[in-house]
């Protein structure tokens, strides 16, 4: 066959549409499916070129076009030599076929396929189901014969409505029945949710570049050009048209609205069902087949969802289905003269069905078992969580805009951490929300953290702070202190007037309400607020629980906000004062008290005190008498009353004498008070009360008379006695000490001192000695000598007597120290001895001598418990080790009941 | 002290025999005491510190308690620690109104009972003390109040 340079030209010009088919359906395609899966869907796309390039090159070629066997295969040109032109261009044109076939799949199954499976079903469709079946309709085309056992029989399909598209139809079909529907698609009652595609305009460009590519597709199936091409353009695009509108009209009918998707669906449909037919068909009958193939789509699309079969981008019903049409529309509407297979229609048809359903068992049954076999080896399926995210950044890393803000979207809806922002992808739409986004975070986190502060600022805060409307409610925030202040919880919205309600008098409350309106009122001066404020200081008594001690004093103060000269808030300041307002009475109480003694003091002063000490033992007789009256019960109440009279007006005459003015007062009180009560009608005894709360107000002022007199008294003799008895040095001090100890312990002891050597001591002898001395002479008022009732008893005179003295022999200086007091208790040293764990029988044949040096060791002491001056029992030891220290020794004489001795002797160092 | 002070704890006492035997009790003239206690063989004492400092006591003789604790306990002979349970409840009483009445003023002590007359009892009154005779039929007690 002779084949011009036109015609070659023609058909690697529709070659090229035919490749230009490609990026139709990689648009299509991508702008049906989810934007998540896009790229994973053109990828396929483009990966199914090479496979199915090489797989077809490989051996594909051979088996559709090689020598049949039986007209069944091909079994020559297998890694086909392109050693001819024709042969070449041959390959070209129907490689670019066999690689549309596959794409068809790599619509129906996206959203849910794994890559890698996909790759294994178009290696099968380009390699083995394609080439074969193809061989049975179009064998010996390169050759010019006719050796496939369909076209044999008569069965036509002029550019593969049955062997491109119901072949790509059919293996979607078998895929799809093992993948199952997409996560979600279909609901449990059978409805449909339908996939919001990427971009529906990419789609309708993609239909648009397909149709482009059907003019190659369809108008090169001539394989010359002659002059039949452009009529077979003209009729595909007129069932194209056809298949469009129709479509379009039944959709909007049945669903209301133009759907995009029906549109393209139908144009394609229309498209498809004219490749079987396109040169053999009237134009009339074109418009007709594109009609009924779009019909035929959307009751294939139907059927599908009515079985659940999820078909992304209703490839089965325009592939399979107006395939399976157009292939019929052959026999229906092709003229037998130009067919030339010597059939009569009804033949034809028959034939075209056959076909049919031999290309359709075929082609579904070869990928059916070889899907269900790979799908045992690995599910073909990707994982829920997969689907879910994408098969874009599942299968391929590629990561769109969009995705990632979604991801960080999802990811804080997880975590609820604000800090995330989303990616910002610049100069894109998604970029600009994703920058949009993170501007209202910002804003959002920046008003959270500022609460944040704010509410630790509330958390923490003594006061109670809250924040009135003009209608008195309290505002949603609050410092924690004031639920504890008012004893109410949960304020946020409450009436501040009802929360008062039973904390308050009623008058208080009343006062409120018109303080609120006046708080509104921007005229009224802050100064004049702070007069009127009700509540500027008022005691909180919860009247539901009466327990006092629930009682507050606070504090109220108010601020107004103002903006725009409104006053659209009050600030409430609340502060518990309660500590301060008892420390000011009990502060008040003292001051009272030192003033109202200072004043007696004056008085008393001034009076001679014999006098005063005269009315004073008046005072208190008069007092105890009238107690014992009103005790006593002898007397009518009347004669009570008038017998206290008596006494008390004979008082205040004295009182009046030495010039005791509130003493006359408080009697002249008193005495009114009886007067009233004498005139009472019916005397109770409950009148007698008022009188007698005067009375012990007016007894506890002579009481505090008396304790003044003696505090005056007292001083006197101690300035007097500090006066006379003043002694210096070492003397004077131990006198002193004797002075305090025996008053301490209730004795009565008298100190006598020979001690002429202390006026030339140094100071650290003066030191040493004082510590000495004060150490023997505390032990001797302490322990040595007995109390006066005990001296008595034993016929000792009732003072007892210390003795101190100092001399010089020699280079000796011999200090003693004696009392008349009891001598030393060996028996109680003994049991303290044995009370300090010594050995019975150790102490048992202890001489005095051993018993008077445990007396001298530490924590020995008779004294029966520790007090300032004694008992601590280090006394002893502290002298044995200071004067050993100075080298010298201590000797010690007793005699029970009569004295006991000590004599210091020490080396003299002057 | 006030007046209303003393009044209500007289109220309280006579209150609670008027309560739990219906017959009140009358108060005698009050008077004051500063040397010996006027203690009888029963007493409860409730310690006040805080803010006012001093003591409160309720006294009285066994007849008065026997009669009370009868009539209230139906006890034919009641032993001495039942009169002095009596004497505590009566304290009691009083306590819980004085802690309901004065609130954190008043810090209470438990109620201190006593049996027979200690010679103590004045140093934790502070003077001037009251002593207010309760009358209940035949009988008589004391109340005494020494509140700074």
């Amino acid at each position: 066959m002779h084949h011009t340079p036109a015609d070659i030209l023609w058909i690697l010009i529709a070659s090229a549409l035919v490749f230009v088919m490609r990026v139709g359906f990689a648009m299509l395609e991508s702008g049906l499916v989810r934007s998540k899966n896009s790229i994973n869907v053109s990828a396929k796309v483009l990966t199914d070129l090479g496979v199915a390039l090489l797989a077809f090159w490989v051996i594909g070629f051979g088996l559709m076009f090689g020598r049949s066997w039986q007209g069944l295969s091909g079994t020559t040109d297998f890694l086909v030599d392109f050693g001819s032109l024709w042969t070449a261009l041959f390959f070209l044109f129907h490689a670019m076929f066999a690689s549309t076939g596959a794409t068809i799949v790599s619509g129906a199954v996206a959203e849910r396929i794994r890559f890698s499976s996909y790759l294994w079903v178009t290696l099968l469709f380009a390699a083995v189901i394609y080439p074969v079946l193809g061989h049975w309709v179009w064998g010996g085309a390169l050759t010019n014969t006719n050796d496939g056992w369909l076209a044999r029989l008569g069965f036509r399909d002029f550019a593969g409505s049955t062997v491109v598209h119901s072949t790509g139809g059919w293996v979607s079909l078998a895929v799809l029945l093992v993948l199952g529907p997409r996560q979600g698609h279909y609901n449990q009652d059978g409805s449909v949710n339908r996939v919001t595609g990427a971009g529906l305009q990419t789609s309708i460009f993609g239909t648009l570049l397909l149709w482009f590519g059907w003019f190659g597709f369809n108008g090169g199936s001539t394989l010359a050009l002659n002059d039949q091409v452009p009529a077979i353009i003209l009729k595909t695009s007129l069932s194209g048209a056809a298949g469009m509108i129709t479509a379009l009209l039944v959709g909007w009918k049945v669903r209301g609205y133009p759907d995009v998707s029906v549109l393209i669906n139908g144009a394609l449909a229309g498209l498809v069902g004219a490749t079987a037919s396109a040169p053999w068909i009237s134009a009339p009958a074109s418009v007709a087949v594109g009609a009924i193939a779009a019909v035929v789509m959307l009751l294939v699309e139907h059927l599908l969802d009515r079985f659940r079969i999820d078909d992304a981008v209703t490839a089965i019903p325009v592939h399979l289905g107006a395939g399976i049409w157009g292939t019929l529309a052959v026999g229906l509407f092709g003229d037998p003269a130009l067919l030339q297979t010597g059939l009569t229609t009804p033949q034809q048809l028959s034939v075209q069905a056959l076909g049919i359903v031999a290309c359709g068992g075929w082609a579904f049954g070869v990928a059916w078992l070889v899907v269900v076999v790979l799908n045992r080896i690995r599910p073909i399926r990707v994982a829920p969580s997969d689907e879910e995210a994408g098969l874009n950044v599942i299968e391929h890393k590629a990561s769109t805009e969009l995705y990632d803000l979604f991801r960080t979207l999802e990811q804080q809806s997880r975590s609820g951490d604000l800090n995330l922002r989303a990616p910002v992808e610049p100069f894109t739409e998604v970029g600009q929300i994703a920058s949009q986004y993170n501007k209202v975070m910002d804003r959002l986190q920046e008003n959270l953290v500022a609460k944040a502060d704010y509410l630790s600022i509330l958390n923490n805060v003594h006061e109670g702070l809250f924040l009135l409307d003009p209608e008195g409610r309290l505002g949603p925030f609050y410092s924690a202190v004031l639920e504890e202040l008012l004893g109410v919880r949960a304020l946020a919205g409450a009436s501040f007037q009802q929360v008062l309600a039973p904390l308050v008098q009623p008058a208080v409350l009343e006062s409120w309400s018109d303080f609120l309106e006046v708080l509104f009122q921007t005229q009224v001066e802050e100064q004049a607020l702070a007069r009127l404020n009700p509540l500027r200081e008022i005691e909180l008594v919860p009247l539901a629980s009466p327990d006092k001690a629930q009682n507050r004093h606070v504090r109220f103060q108010f601020r107004r906000i103002i903006e725009q000269g409104q006053v659209v808030r009050v600030m409430g300041i609340i502060r518990d004062v309660s500590s301060e307002i008892e420390l000011q009475k009990s502060l008040n109480t003292q001051r009272q008290e030192r003033e109202s003694e200072m004043e007696l003091f004056y008085r008393i002063l001034h009076i001679a005190p014999d006098l005063l000490a005269q009315f004073l033992a008046e005072f208190d007789e008069k007092s105890r008498q009238i107690n014992l009256l009103m005790e006593a019960g002898q007397h009518t109440p009347l004669d009570v009353l008038k017998l206290t009279f008596r006494l008390l007006h004979g008082l205040k005459g004295e009182a009046s004498l030495l010039d005791l003015p509130f003493l006359v007062t408080a009697i002249h009180d008193l005495e009114t008070e009886i007067q009233s009560l004498e005139r009472k009608a019916d005397l109770q005894n409950a009148d007698f009360l008022t009188l007698a709360l005067k009375l012990g107000r007016f007894q506890e002022t002579g009481r505090e008379l008396n304790r003044l007199v003696q505090k005056l008294r007292n001083f006197q003799t101690h300035f007097v006695q500090a006066d006379l008895t003043a002694e210096r040095g070492l003397s004077g001090a131990l006198k002193n000490l004797v002075l305090r100890t025996a008053q301490q312990v209730s004795k009565k002891v008298v100190l006598e001192t020979s001690l002429d050597f202390d006026k030339n001591l140094s100071q650290d002898d003066l030191t040493f000695w004082q510590k000495i001395l004060a150490q023997l002479v505390k032990n001797a008022v302490i322990h040595g000598l007995e109390t006066s009732q005990e001296r008595q008893r034993f016929g000792k005179p009732e003072v007892g007597r210390i003795f101190v003295t100092a001399e010089r022999q020699s280079n000796r200086l011999i200090v003693k120290v004696r009392d008349d007091g009891q001598g030393l208790n060996l028996l109680a040293l003994r049991q303290k001895a044995l009370e300090k764990g010594y050995d019975q029988t150790t102490i048992a044949h202890w001489s005095r001598s051993d018993v008077v040096r445990f007396l001298f060791t530490d924590g020995v002491s008779t004294a029966a418990r520790v007090t300032e001056d004694a008992g601590r029992g280090v006394g002893l030891s502290f002298v044995s080790t200071a004067v050993t220290e100075r080298g010298g020794t201590i000797a010690l004489s007793f005699q029970k009941g009569k004295y006991l001795e000590f004599v210091l002797t020490l080396p003299d160092q002057r | 002290m006030t007046e209303n002070e003393l009044k209500f704890f007289i109220e309280v006492v006579t209150d609670y025999f008027e309560q739990v035997t219906g017959e009140s009790a009358v108060m005698g003239i009050p008077y004051i005491k500063s040397d010996e206690p006027a203690v009888l063989s029963f007493t409860g004492l409730i310690g006040i510190s805080g803010p006012r400092k001093g003591a409160i006591y309720f006294t009285a003789e066994s007849g008065l308690l026997t009669t009370l604790t009868q009539e209230i306990l139906d006890l034919a002979d009641p032993d001495d620690d039942s009169l002095l349970d009596m004497v505590g409840e009566l304290t009691n009483t009083i306590a819980g109104n004085v802690r309901k009445s004065f609130g954190s003023d008043f810090l209470i002590s438990v109620p201190m009972l006593i049996k027979g007359r200690p010679t103590d009892i004045l140093m934790r009154l502070k003077p001037p003390v009251f002593i207010v005779p309760i009358l209940w039929r035949k009988d008589k007690a004391f109340l005494a109040v020494g509140l700074e």
